[in-house]
């Protein structure tokens, strides 16, 4: 069967759609259309008066926090989230899927279930929302075009070997889950990991640099948390998981004249 | 309070409904394969049978009080802990998404603790059974652990101990507040002149909606966390993230012997020359 026929008798159809970082504040019409319209709305929120918003708003959501345990593979946790997902899609429903801020931002089960369910010719879109990073350039004054920005998970930068460019700005996110993924790790794996963080930092950043510890306010009666500390002080400070990391550039980049030259010369009007 | 579902014990005539449940593949989607109806007859009998031991499980029909129609099936069964009962409940399709099977199971809980000598509750689904965990956070049960048991490899286990039972009946009366809270900070995030308000004008605000004062606090004081517990929010919560798993460290290569030092050949002696014979001298 081609992919188009398929395409035609599959009922179901899934919306991922964003509800925003602030309760309340950030919901778009589209995304509170969707929720308001489906057959079966699928929860994943990281607080929990959010996810009571939202069931006050459409009753009978479904929480997917269940499918997370303690010391449970969280890759395990994604793919049953994805099943349960693609389970009522494949039932015929409306399925939609409200995450907190922008359902494609450091999430991978969204991007998964809207590709499988592509996959089999079910109808199925992301809708964008206000992430963190949205809030973060507001409430910092950060323009991410004025020297560039660069965007890390933590545990990328701890893991694997990236090249860091001082000049631009650095966020790191999910500082606090560090350690938090690997096995055996005890209650003081997180400190003893942001020590090795606050070490790899060190490569590019002198010890005294000031950074700036960012969460974004899920309540409006809440103000943003924004602390400034000097990187050595990284592993004393508590991190939790929805703090992140801002590192202004540490010095300006220099201009790169072979590139410039050879700019001038083909942007040269011929004659 | 009445609630919308009575329970009673499962009959012989309960056969359609038997049928409605355990031959429905969408149904048993979550439990097992679906049933023929020859096959849902002879287990209706084999559970009436068992529901007469002492020992055995027991199963009511859940009742829809405003038409009077049976909707599911709930049970309460031994384990091999006396003291802690499992709990099941399967919903036909049309009963479901409306609240109840968690009001079923609740009067079958409410029943259990009053009459029956036992310390808690079980239960136990797979793991992509989202509506029963749902049901499951409804009533307070505790946080899902994977089942140990090897037969049911992929399920969860969750319980529910005495006391946790008033904070659900409890619920009700606590709803009018929340509500009124989650309405609040609704409208203060909608609501341009109350998103960067003062202290001073969120009380106001609060004070308008009739919020009490504990809550007004917990509101301004205590943070989401403070705030969670006071609602009576979920507990724990995760955020997501993109699940990169740690890259395996590749090997330490094991330390470099140093070349062995080439010694020096030792200067042989040089082999000694066979004295050359000298020329027989021509004579």
């Amino acid at each position: 069967m081609s992919s188009k026929k398929r395409r035609d008798t599959r009922v179901g159809s899934l919306d991922c759609v964003g509800v925003g970082i602030t309760l309340g504040s950030h919901l778009t019409p589209l995304a509170r259309n969707c929720i308001e319209a489906a057959d079966v709305v699928f929860v994943a929120v990281s607080d929990a008066i959010v996810e009571r918003w939202l069931e006050e708003m459409r009753p009978n959501v479904r929480s997917l926090q269940p499918l997370y345990a303690e010391g449970k593979p969280r890759r395990r946790t994604y793919r049953e989230m994805v099943e349960a997902i693609l389970a009522e899609v494949r039932a015929g429903k409306k399925v939609c899927v409200a995450f907190y801020g922008h359902p494609g931002v450091f999430a991978w089960a969204p991007h998964r279930a809207v590709a499988v369910a592509r996959r089999e010719g079910y109808s199925a879109h992301m809708e964008p929302g206000i992430s963190a990073a949205d809030c973060l350039y507001a409430d910092l004054g950060i323009d991410p075009g004025a020297f560039g920005c660069q965007h890390f998970d933590a545990r990328q930068l701890l893991y694997w070997k990236h090249r860091i460019d001082p000049t631009a700005y650095l966020i790191v996110w999910q500082a606090g889950m560090v350690g938090s993924d690997i096995p055996r790790a005890g209650s003081g794996g997180n400190a003893a990991c942001l020590a090795l963080l606050a070490e790899r930092f060190a490569r590019d950043y002198p010890r005294d640099h000031k950074l700036i510890v960012y969460r974004a306010a899920t309540l409006p009666v809440q103000a943003p948390r924004i602390e400034r500390i000097a990187l050595h002080r990284l592993a004393a400070v508590r991190i939790e998981a929805p703090d992140t990391l801002v590192f202004p550039p540490v010095r300006r980049a220099l201009p790169d004249g072979k590139m410039l030259r050879r700019a001038a010369r083909v942007a040269r009007p011929r004659a | 309070m009445i609630g919308r579902v009575r329970l009673r014990a499962l009959a012989r005539g309960d056969l359609a409904l038997f049928r409605a449940l355990y031959c429905d593949a969408e149904t048993m989607r979550h439990i097992g394969r679906p049933f023929s109806h020859a096959d849902a007859a002879a287990s209706l009998r084999a559970t009436l049978v068992a529901s007469r031991e002492a020992a055995g499980p027991f199963f009511c029909t859940i009742i829809e009080r405003g038409n009077d129609r049976a909707v599911g099936l709930c049970s309460i069964r031994p384990t091999a802990d006396p003291r802690c009962p499992e709990l099941g409940i399967m919903m036909v399709r049309t009963a479901r998404g409306r609240g109840l099977a968690r009001e079923a199971l609740g009067v079958l809980i409410d029943a259990a603790f009053r009459t029956l000598p036992i310390t808690g509750v079980s239960v136990q689904y797979r793991c992509a059974n989202a509506a029963m965990a749902r049901v499951c956070d409804g009533l307070g049960f505790s946080p899902a652990r994977m089942s140990q048991s090897g037969a049911r490899a992929k399920t969860y286990v969750r319980m529910l101990r005495r006391p946790r039972l008033q904070m659900y009946f409890e619920q009700p009366a606590k709803r009018k507040p929340m509500s009124k809270i989650i309405e609040f900070l609704e409208q203060a995030g909608r609501d341009a002149a109350l998103r960067h308000a003062t202290r001073e004008q969120l009380l106001r605000g609060m004070s308008r909606v009739n919020i009490g004062k504990t809550l007004q606090d917990a509101v301004l004081n205590a943070g989401s966390a403070g705030l969670a517990a006071l609602i009576d929010a979920r507990e724990t919560m995760y955020c997501q993230n993109q699940s990169k798993t740690p890259p395996k460290a590749p090997a330490k290569a094991p330390p470099k012997k140093a070349p062995p030092k080439k010694k020096a050949p030792a200067k042989k002696a040089p082999a000694k020359q066979p004295a050359r014979k000298a020329p027989k001298r021509k004579r």
